[in-house]
């Protein structure tokens, strides 16, 4: 338990450090803001290196009481509360990916052009939300988190990022407020009928029959609770036709800001539909199959057709984010080992590959003012080196044999081929579309007439230390796609037993 | 109608009780003097400050002689005509809280040219104070009604303090105008109940109403249960009486404002409890007019319905508080409705954040609005002109949304668990759907603090008591996050309320 709390202190203590800093001196900041990032970088890597692959119970985890509400003339204590903490194959993955993330994130803060420190600041909140997410194993701890995820990217969409940012965020805030309020009444009816809120406990206690009847969970309950549950992460995911706030978030964010977004923050969708979904429900969800292969298929092809037709990179990258969110959900239809690692994978291969792009848009904008497809052109003859990153990224999006992309959409489409033969091949079909808008936004870009603005020169390439965070993403990026094993086995015990719960 | 007393009220001479009961009241009513006899002593130029801390230390004494009597059994002196229970305390303690902080505002509010009202100002609020204490603590409609015109009286003139400013006499015309007719219909309401029952001891009502229901009366109860809902919506300001809150908070000054949106809130909610519940449930188990529980549903709805949209428009601050404290009476109201065992608990938790979170934040107007403008354009760029104080009220408005880690979420959190243990949904969908409205205008202020421009760009100078009072509500806020189990704990050991509510008192002799 030391260890989560550690790590779910350290961007916390980063914080208050960086209270005390005076906000004039950029570089101090930005120095002390990598300082802080790497620990909870480090001490997530030194768990990775303890993590027990063979353990099929909750590691690092730990319980400490809380609070009690009584009941007046009740009997017992009330309603319990607990801190507890707990890490399994699910959320170490997630963890991992929420420090690198963050950690790239701050290296790519450089280029804020002011107000470095309240974005520090925020991103360290930001980061301290996630990782409790991922950790809690309250779940009214959990939903604590979740909502602070939601504050922390509010300020940061609000504060930095293009015209209509404002309303962006307000549109962020009330999306995602809708969808944790509905995620607050399920948990509190299920608190009612349960006494707890504590996740193993209630995973137990709903797996058993006999406890079901008892405590009044009739079934017609049970599916309130579980699609109300769904119902709120699907806003994060998110599931076509709540996808407009991303869309816009992607559009009017500062894309430092984006690449936690996309990266990190509707990760929290797939990972709340593992956990308390197929957590919690193993025998309802294993009939919503062919409603999540549907959803997973309108959002793999809407986003894709969609992100075909756009003419602005930021929005091309904010549906495929879409399309690709619904390769998640296909991964989750197919209800086997294969189908939710490919889930995982993907959520994991996207968090790294998006904050990629977005990057990569990033410094595009920075050098010629725009992001739109029609008034670029030509840029790999005036930055060879990011072209080439921008090409490498563009592949492992597509999935590319050898890269994370191609892992995650091979897991999933084994998974799918296996239980939903027809769902799978249509989605193959949607994997072609992720080959052509990519391309068409690449040709758009990088290749073709160079632009007038650009040929009187002062374009620079990318710097060493520009480079960086990039390189960093895409030497991820393919060590996964050469070595799943680096992620996958550490999943194996944990889907196992969530395998064994769905009764096959 | 020939009814035999089962409640037998035994009335002692009145110099055999224990007056020491009332020791609390009494050393307000004594600092409300002395700040009035030294008002006229003191030489005009004088500029009054040190009176405001006598009273804010009469008002800290006399929670400290609250304080040191928790936990005992529940007395009574005059046949329940003044009553000290769990109830009455744990409300007299809220209520007191508020009005230190008024009291610090006042001290600071409008500078050196209101410095000839602010003696006035402040005995006054006293008296408005000694007035919401008699209303919580007695269980007879005479004291009570004595008690809420004291109260009233003195925030009608309160409200248009500042003499020479029109909107402040406009705000104290409205108020009277709009008071003066609740209060009429709430005392027409009891005179049918007293009526019907020959008494105005709740407790005697309790027993003898349903024999009045019984017998052919029940629609004159309803008239009479109608208009008290009238006057006492009043006071707690919910749709449909809530009209005047907007205009009278806007033309207050802004310690009036703060008293009027929690003390006065409270207290109108304490009377509105114990006519209620003693008159009308008699036991939470059988109600005797199953109506009651779904009319006050329905205008805790329509408070929260209306409240929050209704705040959505508005540019003023003082407005929009006006309207959030109209949503947020509807909270309030939603464990009343239900009536579960948890309902006093959840009443007192919620309060005791909305104290913290809605007088932190008028605290924070009051430094930043010193010019008088209540344009939400003050707030503009706050963040660069004071950070900590745009941090502080960050924090108030996120608790005042519900947001997580903040005191008002646990109390929206406790109110919805109680709502769904009661087996309904349809409240706690409303109250998660208007409380993401709320978002909406809420930030609208943070909008204002971080993302605007400041008219004048230099550094807000805080008055260190008022930032004292500010770090103290912020304090208090992140205390019940941190650790929410010390208030369960507080409210579980000390203030059994529901164990008291409903039985007769011993007298206190």
């Amino acid at each position: 338990m030391l260890w989560t709390t550690a790590l779910l202190l350290s961007p916390l203590l980063g914080i208050l450090i960086l209270t005390f800093l005076p906000r004039e001196s950029k570089r101090l900041l930005q120095t002390v803001g990598v300082l802080v990032a790497l620990v909870p970088l480090v001490l997530a890597l030194l768990m990775y290196a303890q993590f027990d692959r063979d353990a099929e119970a909750m590691q690092f985890d730990g319980s400490v009481p809380w609070f009690a509400i009584p009941i007046p003339g009740g009997m017992g204590q009330g309603f319990v509360f607990e801190y507890t903490v707990g890490v399994d194959g699910l959320s170490m993955a997630l963890i991992l990916l929420t420090a690198i993330v963050s950690f790239v994130v701050v290296l790519a803060a450089v280029h804020l052009a002011e107000r470095v420190k309240a974005f520090l600041m925020l991103l360290f909140l930001l980061e301290a939300g996630l990782l409790g997410t991922f950790v809690s194993l309250n779940l009214l701890l959990f939903f604590l988190f979740f909502e602070l995820v939601i504050v922390a990217m509010y300020f940061l969409i609000s504060f930095w990022g293009f015209r209509e940012r404002e309303s962006a965020g307000i549109q962020f805030l009330l999306y995602n407020g809708i969808g944790s309020l509905i995620l607050l009444l399920a948990l509190i009816v299920l608190l009612l009928h349960t006494g707890t809120l504590d996740f193993l406990q209630l995973q137990s206690m709903l797996g058993n029959e006999q406890y079901r009847t008892m405590a009044g969970l009739g079934d017609p309950l049970r599916w309130g609770v579980l699609l109300a549950i769904l119902a709120a992460f699907a806003v994060k995911l998110p599931v076509v036709p709540l996808h407009t706030w991303m869309i816009r978030v992607n559009q009017e964010a500062h894309p430092a800001v984006v690449m936690l977004e996309s990266g990190l923050v509707l990760k929290i969708g797939g990972y709340g539909m593992m956990r308390l979904g197929v957590g919690l429900f193993p025998d309802l969800m294993a009939s919503l199959g062919s409603l999540l292969a549907i959803l997973g298929l309108v959002n793999l092809f809407y986003g894709g057709f969609l992100a075909l037709v756009q003419q602005d990179l930021r929005r091309v990258l904010a549906y495929a984010s879409v399309s690709h969110m619904g390769i998640v959900l296909l991964g989750l239809a197919a209800m086997n080992a294969s189908g939710w690692q490919g889930v995982i994978f993907q959520l994991v291969s996207h968090g790294l590959l998006s904050p990629l792009l977005f990057y990569i848009l990033l410094i595009i904008y920075l050098r010629t003012g725009t992001t739109r497809l029609d008034e670029l052109g030509g840029l790999i003859r005036v930055m060879p080196v990011l072209s080439g990153v921008f090409l490498a990224a563009a592949m492992g999006y597509l999935g590319l044999p050898l890269m994370s992309g191609f892992v995650s959409e091979f897991l999933t489409f084994h998974g799918l081929f296996d239980r939903l033969p027809g769902f799978a091949a249509v989605g193959v079909l949607g994997m072609i579309l992720t080959a052509a808008y990519l391309l068409r936004a690449m040709q758009g870009i990088t290749f073709g007439p160079l632009i007038p603005r650009l040929q009187e020169g002062g374009v620079n390439d990318v710097r060493v230390l520009e480079f960086i965070p990039a390189i960093a993403l895409l030497a991820l990026v393919l060590l996964l796609g050469v070595i799943p094993s680096v992620l996958g086995d550490p999943l194996q015990n944990t889907l196992q037993s969530l395998l064994l719960r769905l009764g096959g | 109608m020939g009814m035999e007393t089962q409640v037998e009220t035994k009335l002692h001479p009145v110099l055999s009780y224990d007056w020491g009961l009332m020791a609390p009241e009494l050393v307000v009513l004594v600092t409300a003097i002395l700040v009035l006899v030294c008002d006229l002593l003191l030489p005009r130029k004088n500029p009054r400050r040190f009176l405001g801390a006598f009273a804010v230390l009469g008002v800290l004494l006399a929670m400290a002689l609250m304080i040191a009597h928790l936990g005992g059994e529940p007395k009574e002196i005059l046949g329940e005509q003044f009553r000290m229970d769990a109830f009455s305390q744990a409300f007299k303690l809220i209520i007191l809280a508020a009005v230190a902080f008024s009291l610090v505002q006042i001290i600071y509010d409008g500078g050196r040219k209101e410095a000839d009202t602010r003696a006035e100002y402040l005995y006054l609020m006293l008296t408005a104070a000694l007035g919401a204490m008699i209303m919580v603590s007695s269980a007879d409609l005479i004291p009570m009604y004595i008690g809420l015109e004291t109260m009233s009286i003195a925030s009608y003139i309160m409200a248009g303090i500042r003499k020479r400013d029109v909107k402040s006499n406009e705000a104290a015309f409205k108020y009277i105008v709009y008071g003066g007719a609740a209060s009429a219909a709430l005392l027409y309401g009891f005179s049918f109940i007293y009526g019907l029952t020959g008494s105005t001891n709740l407790y005697t009502i309790g027993e003898r109403l349903p024999e009045a229901w019984n017998s052919g009366y029940s629609f004159i109860l309803m008239i009479g249960f109608g208009l008290m809902l009238v006057g006492f919506g009043f006071k707690v300001s919910t749709v449909p009486f809530h009209m005047w809150a907007p205009d009278v908070y806007e033309g207050s000054p802004i310690p009036t404002v703060s008293f009027l949106s929690v003390a006065s809130k409270a207290a109108g909610l304490a009377m509105m409890m114990r006519v209620f519940f003693l008159a009308f449930y008699g036991d939470l188990m059988e109600s005797k007019l199953p109506a009651i529980g779904w009319l006050l549903s329905i205008v805790a709805a329509a408070s929260m319905i209306i409240g929050t949209t209704t705040a959505l428009h508005q540019v003023d601050v003082k407005r929009l508080m006006a309207y959030s404290s109209i949503g947020q009476a509807g909270y309030l109201l939603v464990p009343f409705a239900m009536m579960s065992t948890l309902m006093f608990d959840q009443m007192l938790f919620f309060l005791v954040a909305y104290l913290l979170m809605n007088l932190g934040l008028f605290t924070v107007l009051l430094v930043v609005g010193q010019s008088g403008d209540t344009n939400l354009r003050i707030f503009a760029g706050l963040y660069r002109r004071s950070p900590w104080l745009a941090l502080a009220a960050t924090l108030f408005l996120l608790s005042l949304a519900g947001f997580p880690f903040t005191a008002g979420f646990f109390g929206k959190f406790y109110i919805l668990l109680g709502t769904l243990a009661m087996g309904n949904w349809w409240l706690p969908v409303l109250m998660a759907v208007t409380t993401v409205i709320s978002y909406a205008f809420y930030f609208k202020i943070v909008r204002q603090m971080y993302l605007r421009v400041p008219a004048v760009a230099d550094r807000l100078k805080v008055p260190p008591v008022l930032g004292l009072l500010i770090l103290f509500a912020a304090v208090g806020n992140l205390v019940l996050v941190v650790y929410p189990g010390l208030a369960f704990d507080l409210m579980h050991q000390y203030f059994p309320v529901i164990q008291q509510f409903f039985t007769p008192a011993t007298p206190a002799l």
